[in-house]
């Protein structure tokens, strides 16, 4: 992208920026390791300038936080909720074990499950999807990789392997009637496990999105899918990208 | 005090324990901890929100938003991807910013509108801000900008207004104040010696 893009990084870690043009900034970043390294520093910057207008709390705000903190359940971390999902997904594992630690597995399954789906609530806002990008970007170790779509456009994976996630973005794919979406696979020794699923916009454009869970993830694949995506690849795939490690 | 060096984590035993120490305690549900951590960022955040939404009532409200979002949050942090103070301020600026623009999306925003017209805003901008900078080494940095950088980054950063704002309030081009912000933040960067 452009040096006008690239200029942004300013107005970006002070949340000058409206919100299409931050989710194009984003995606910019994506491609710009000098852009995410400088953000890193601007918004240390910036947290020194916060940090210097200190001003002294009202009383009452100490008592009200703290009470309030008790009734406040806080979220899993991230690195449990991501192996969660992964033992989830592998519907096989029950009938290889025996019976005790399989009853154990599934109260705990029912446990867990309840969680997942309070997290999945989360990650539907919109703030925290911005988070999860923006601390993404942050991770220290991440990988690029592009690869063509035989039927038009490219697409970006960063991958981080401590943060067992990647992050997966397209522009100039060919546009889909709103019947089929673009989805993901992962390729791993079991075979093909689902990832995310996408209608691209009228300009060929997805994501940034997330898929968690890159352990054993040898290649990347994407497919034409129904527009709600499909438990296996029912068509030949448009991209095949092997992962940098 | 044999000449043995002390075993892990015994070193730091009488020193004060750092931000990212207690958020790592806080993420166990650690109530002690947290009251820590209160006393120590509460004040930075009110004093940003305060300065972003320039109402102590509403101030109050998103100050404790974010003190018990930092709760909620303390498992996802990670102090491989920055210092816990960063973490802090940008989620405290961020909810002041949001709550700017969810009002200004809201019936407000022609009353914000007028304020931004007026000829004084700036200057009463900066003398606030300034005036309850308690870091000496901040001012000082604000101090090298040159004006342009410094209006820039205060109404955008102190103020929560967005760069469109800003252009308007400063009438300068749109590029122009893109520039300015990122020139100004650069040159506080290596002012106050930011390293990643």
């Amino acid at each position: 992208m452009t040096a006008d893009t690239h200029a942004l990084t300013g107005a970006y870690v002070c949340d000058a920026l409206s919100e299409p043009e931050r989710v194009t900034f984003e995606r910019h970043l994506l491609q710009c390791e000098t852009c995410r390294q400088e953000v890193a520093e601007l918004r240390d910057t910036a947290a020194l300038l916060g940090a210097a207008a200190s001003a002294q709390t009202p009383p009452g705000l100490h008592d009200r936080v703290m009470a309030q903190v008790r009734t406040v359940r806080q979220v899993t971390p991230l690195a449990t909720s991501l192996a969660l999902a992964r033992e989830r997904r592998r519907g096989g594992l029950v009938r290889r074990i025996s019976w005790g630690a399989a009853a154990a597995l599934v109260a705990c399954g029912v446990a867990l499950g309840v969680i997942a789906v309070r997290e999945n609530h989360e990650i539907a806002s919109m703030r925290q999807q911005h988070e999860a990008v923006s601390n993404f970007l942050a991770s220290g170790d991440l990988r690029t990789s592009v690869g063509r779509v035989s039927t038009g456009g490219t697409v970006t994976i960063m991958s981080s392997r401590r943060h067992d996630a990647m992050m997966i973005a397209a522009s100039g794919l060919t546009p889909l009637p709103s019947s089929e979406a673009y989805q993901v696979w992962m390729k791993e020794a079991g075979g093909m496990r689902p990832g995310p699923v996408a209608h691209p916009s009228a300009d060929g454009v997805i994501g940034p999105m997330m898929a968690k869970g890159i352990g054993g993830v040898t290649a990347v694949t994407m497919t034409v899918e129904p527009a709600h995506g499909s438990a296996h690849p029912s068509g030949n795939p448009v991209l095949v990208m092997r992962l940098s490690t | 005090m044999g000449g043995q060096p002390p075993a892990g984590g015994a070193a730091a035993a009488n020193a004060p324990p750092t931000l990212e120490q207690l958020l790592v305690r806080v993420a166990r549900e650690d109530h002690e901890a947290f009251e820590a951590v209160y006393r120590r960022v509460s004040a930075p955040i009110y004093g940003l929100v305060r300065s972003v939404l320039r109402n102590r009532a509403k101030a109050e409200e998103v100050t404790q938003e974010v003190l018990i979002e930092i709760w909620r949050m303390a498992p996802r942090f990670d102090q491989q991807r920055g210092p816990a103070q960063t973490w802090v301020m940008t989620l405290a600026h961020r909810r002041a910013v949001d709550r700017v623009r969810s009002e200004q999306a809201a019936a407000d925003r022609e009353t914000r509108a007028a304020s931004l017209n007026t000829a004084t805003a700036f200057d009463e901008v900066t003398e606030q801000v300034e005036a309850r900078l308690d870091r000496e080494r901040v001012r000082h940095c604000l101090e090298t900008l040159t004006a342009l950088q410094r209006e820039s980054v205060t109404l955008a950063y102190y103020r929560g207004h967005s760069y469109r704002e800003v252009s308007e309030l400063l009438d300068l081009p749109l590029g122009t104040v893109k520039t300015r912000l990122r020139d100004g933040l650069i040159r506080l960067r290596d002012c106050l010696g930011v390293t990643r």
